[in-house]
């Protein structure tokens, strides 16, 4: 009765009390939020001004419910429309008392914006800042929140669509904090099937076992301590898991070269037999003087060779499973060698470890035949220096295709002959990959006659080091070899894989596409420091500098440098006749090294899309200010030309001005400043009195 | 809660979820991110749908994708199409790498040409299998296919019989070969040659009759052919 006469209890009538307050911990609203039983958008707010800066004289447990007032966009829940009310303990929040002096019916209109400034580690008391994790909404292990728990755009990193290694070489440097990857295949390489007979297959299936397995490592040596037992443990997982993936790979190798073996045996054999033949003969015919006797002890002793040359041919389908199982081991010692030395895949250590490979192959295979030639000892005799070791050594053409195919007859063209040969997750088609299989078997020769000298100067290689040989994987084997392999070894083509000590400005890799002999230039802009006071930016152009020729689709650009530290430049070729006519960037990346920053100016401009509905006295400008001239034909921009030629500093963009047209897409091409833009004066021609 | 801010670039983060558009700094290997799904599980494994400024759309999982359709359809028809409409499809399965096709009936149609590699093996089985073609042929070193294998190769132009080679050759391909080898091996080491020459040149003595001695010690010189 009192109430009523001095309240009028109407929103606004009794006095309007706004409040700020803090969402108290989480324990405290599980009445609201524990089985779905409470009703409402509720939280428990500790309101300043109102409640004590202390949980002692009032518990967390006795603060009022505040119910939260929804956005217009979010709905009610009324036909099973509404936006779950993402508040979390410690949030700053302000509203109202829907009993105004009473203040016992808090309302929530809104929160403060949170901040990766503020600490909070603190423990949830009130009205101090502290972490919005509980034990239900659980700080993730590597995501890109840990840093910050703010869901401001401008603090929070995004995810990386790169390689762990990738991500935390950019978080370190540029001081961003965590950044986590998108997946765990970011970086990854995929070999796409490109050789032309299955032995190039295991080959380019090896290279990219091996340069994955440094790209795990790698990923591997960003988290954790090489010393620990944790990181030795996941990388013996690694190995294993890739020696059982590679020695399923190596079948088409195996098989490569037995059938190399007994395709170069073939003739042999056969001239063998024939020159026994003449022996026998001779001898027979000498004794005897009777052609047809002669005849028949030669033929007899042919015939002897039926049954040895038959247990040859009868070995052949096991001996292929034979050596594939027993190279387990080998594998493994080659990729616990390529862990233990490798630190920056190249090219080279894919080739190294598939010449070792390979030396292992062509160890089983000759000693799995060893017992088969025995019964054909004789037979050797008239075969000169026949060797099985020698003919995989100097099977190279027949590990590249398929023998006994005429021309016309030829396999269908390598799915990619026009595309490319590996691909990296997250990017796309990505150059490398090509085998070139005579040096990797000369490397392999040399590096076997490198352990074959330590052996004879009685300084033998073990295990795995045996079939690495002069490799520089291991190099530690040569040194130990010592004077015995002096000379030998150098002759191994040098394969740096270590870590380069000068990151050098990106090169344009330009492949696929049939044709051959394209190459270009970067030009840089955005220019940036990065870690140590290294000077980065990212590619805002690309010059021609040779068009190549045959080309007849649009060829894969890739911009990479020896470092692995610029990323996301994304560029794409245009080709005309055959010939690549124009790369123009998509994306301009980051990160990337350099070493001249000398501005470029705006040569020529590319029409991606001519657009439509253009009209005479639409204007191109950029971001330089500079001015073009326009050529417009039934609607569509078909020419573009820059008048002036500003230094261009970042990725140009043009701007059409246009009230008609649309659709038009322009991309600027640079190029250096020429030094005397006009050039000398030749002749100048009156045109007036001529 | 979205923050809009001076590069337009929109976020919404939710727990084990968020939400990038128009992200213009280059997150990754295909440049700035048009839009990014990006969600994690408390084992920290992530997935994610990225659409990038290089037009790349990316799927990835760190477990399993599963594509499901066509349960309330009636039979027919097409359910799940995969199209490319200017490149290539590959489907690749890594380190355990067993890639299984499974249907009732399927077709593998090549309007050119068509290679199938095997490193190791190719099995083909069925009740009925039936190669057409203008031209097929063989490229084996053995087996019963080939129209020169490794036997005829090395036999060919010698004085060895046909009707000997193929019986050999019958023997090597037909199955339960390596423990025949060692055995095979050894018999010839033993003096197959010698037998032969000494056989010879009894069936001579009969017709020579003064040679006999002669052709014995030349038996001998030739003994031990075909073992080492």
């Amino acid at each position: 009765m009192e109430e009523s006469l001095f309240n009028t209890n109407f929103i606004g009538k009794d006095g309007f009390r706004w409040w700020i307050g803090q969402v108290a911990p989480d324990i405290v609203q599980k009445p609201q939020t524990k089985d779905k039983k409470g009703w409402g958008n509720r939280y428990k707010v500790r309101i300043m001004g109102y409640h004590p800066y202390n949980n002692v004289e009032l518990k967390d447990e006795e603060l009022p419910w505040a119910t939260v007032i929804s956005p217009p966009g979010h709905g009610t829940g009324s036909a099973g429309v509404s936006k779950t009310i993402r508040f979390q303990q410690g949030d700053t929040v302000i509203g109202f008392f829907l009993d105004g002096d009473n203040a016992q019916i808090p309302m929530i209109l809104g929160a403060f914006g949170n901040s990766s400034s503020v600490a909070k580690d603190d423990e949830p008391l009130p009205f101090k800042a502290f972490t919005g994790y509980t034990g239900t909404l659980k700080k993730p292990t590597e995501t890109v929140l840990q840093a910050s728990e703010s869901t401001g755009a401008v603090e929070s990193a995004s995810p990386m669509q790169v390689s762990q290694a990738d991500a935390d070489k950019v978080a370190s440097t540029t001081g961003s904090g965590n950044r986590a990857t998108m997946s765990s295949y970011n970086g990854k390489v995929v070999h796409l099937g490109c050789g032309k007979s299955q032995s190039q297959e295991s080959i380019s299936k090896m290279k990219v076992g091996v340069q994955n397995l440094v790209g795990d490592v790698t990923n591997l040596k960003s988290k954790f301590s090489v010393n620990t037992e944790f990181y030795r443990d996941k990388v013996k997982g690694l190995v294993s898991d890739k020696t059982s993936a590679l020695a399923g790979n190596a079948s088409g190798l195996v098989s490569g070269m037995t059938n190399s073996v007994y395709k170069q045996m073939t003739p042999m054999l056969n001239g063998g037999l024939k020159a026994m033949y003449s022996d026998v003969y001779a001898k027979t015919f000498a004794a005897t003087k009777s052609a047809g006797i002669a005849n028949k002890f030669g033929t007899a002793a042919q015939e002897a060779m039926i049954n040895p040359i038959g247990s040859l041919n009868g070995l052949l389908p096991c001996l292929t499973n034979q050596v594939i199982g027993n190279l387990s081991s080998s594998i493994e010692g080659i990729l616990n060698s390529v862990v233990d030395n490798v630190f920056n895949y190249v090219d080279c250590v894919g080739d190294q470890a598939t010449g070792a490979l390979m030396n292992a192959i062509t160890g089983q295979i000759s000693d799995g035949m060893q017992s088969s030639l025995g019964g054909i000892g004789k037979l050797m005799g008239y075969m000169g220096n026949f060797s099985v070791d020698g003919l995989i050594r100097g099977g190279v053409d027949s590990l590249l295709g398929m023998a006994g195919m005429g021309d016309c007859l030829a396999p269908p063209p390598p799915a990619g002959a026009t595309g490319a040969c590996t691909y990296r997750i997250g990017q796309g088609p990505i150059s490398g990959g090509a085998i070139d299989l005579s040096s990797i078997i000369k490397d392999a020769n040399i590096a076997k006659a490198v352990a074959d000298a330590a052996s004879i100067a009685g300084v033998p290689l073990d295990g795995v080091q045996d079939i690495m040989g002069g490799f520089s994987l291991l190099s530690g084997g040569i040194k130990e070899a010592g004077e015995a392999i002096s000379g030998i070894g150098d002759a191994v083509s040098e394969c740096n894989s270590a870590l380069p000590e000068v990151c050098e400005p990106p090169k344009i890799n330009i492949f696929g596409g049939g044709g051959t002999g394209a190459s270009a230039v970067p030009f840089f802009g955005n220019f940036n420091f990065m870690g140590q006071a290294k000077k980065t930016g990212s590619v805002i152009g690309i010059k021609m500098t040779n068009p190549g020729n045959a080309y007849m689709y649009p060829p894969f650009v890739e911009i990479v440098d020896n470092c692995g530290q610029g990323f996301g430049a994304v560029a794409r070729a245009t080709i005309k006749d055959g010939k690549v006519n124009e790369i123009y960037i998509v994306s301009e990346g980051l990160y990337y090294p350099i070493s001249d920053d000398t501005p470029p100016i705006i040569d020529t401009v590319t029409i991606v899309n001519p657009g439509y509905g253009y009209e005479d006295g639409d204007t191109v400008t950029d971001n330089f200010g500079n001015e073009y001239d326009t050529q417009i034909s039934y609607g569509s921009i078909i020419k573009v030309t820059p008048i002036n030629s500003k230094d261009v500093t970042e990725l140009p963009i043009l701007t059409i001005n246009s009230k008609t047209g649309s659709g038009a897409i322009l991309k600027a091409n640079l190029d250096v400043r020429p030094e005397t833009p006009q050039g000398e004066i030749k002749q100048v021609i009156d045109c007036i009195n001529t | 809660m979205s923050t809009k801010t001076d590069q337009e670039r929109y976020l919404e983060a939710y727990p084990k979820y968020r939400v990038d558009v128009n992200n213009p700094t280059s997150d990754g290997y295909g440049g700035s991110s048009v839009v990014t799904h990006y969600a994690w599980t408390d084992q920290d494994e992530k997935a994610s749908i990225a659409y990038g400024e290089d037009g790349k759309l990316k799927v990835h999982a760190d477990k399993d994708i599963e594509i499901c359709a066509g349960a309330s359809k009636p039979a027919g028809g097409v359910d799940i199409l995969v199209h490319a409409a200017k490149g290539d499809i590959k489907i690749h399965a890594d380190e355990n790498g067993n890639l299984t096709l499974l249907g009732n009936n399927i077709t593998i149609d090549a309007s050119k040409s068509m290679s199938i590699k095997g490193g190791d093996k190719i099995t083909m089985e069925a009740n009925d299998i039936e190669f057409r073609g203008n031209t097929i042929r063989g490229n084996e070193i053995c087996g019963n296919m080939a129209p020169l294998p490794f036997m005829k190769g090395v036999f060919a132009g010698t004085k060895v019989g046909a009707d000997k080679l193929s019986g050999a050759i019958d023997k090597f391909t037909s199955g339960g070969i390596p423990s025949e080898l060692t055995s095979a091996i050894e018999s010839v080491d033993t003096g197959a040659i010698t037998e032969q020459l000494s056989g010879v040149s009894e069936q001579l003595s009969g017709q020579l009759g003064n040679v006999q001695e002669q052709f014995g010690s030349i038996a001998d010189n030739f003994s031990g052919f075909g073992g080492s």
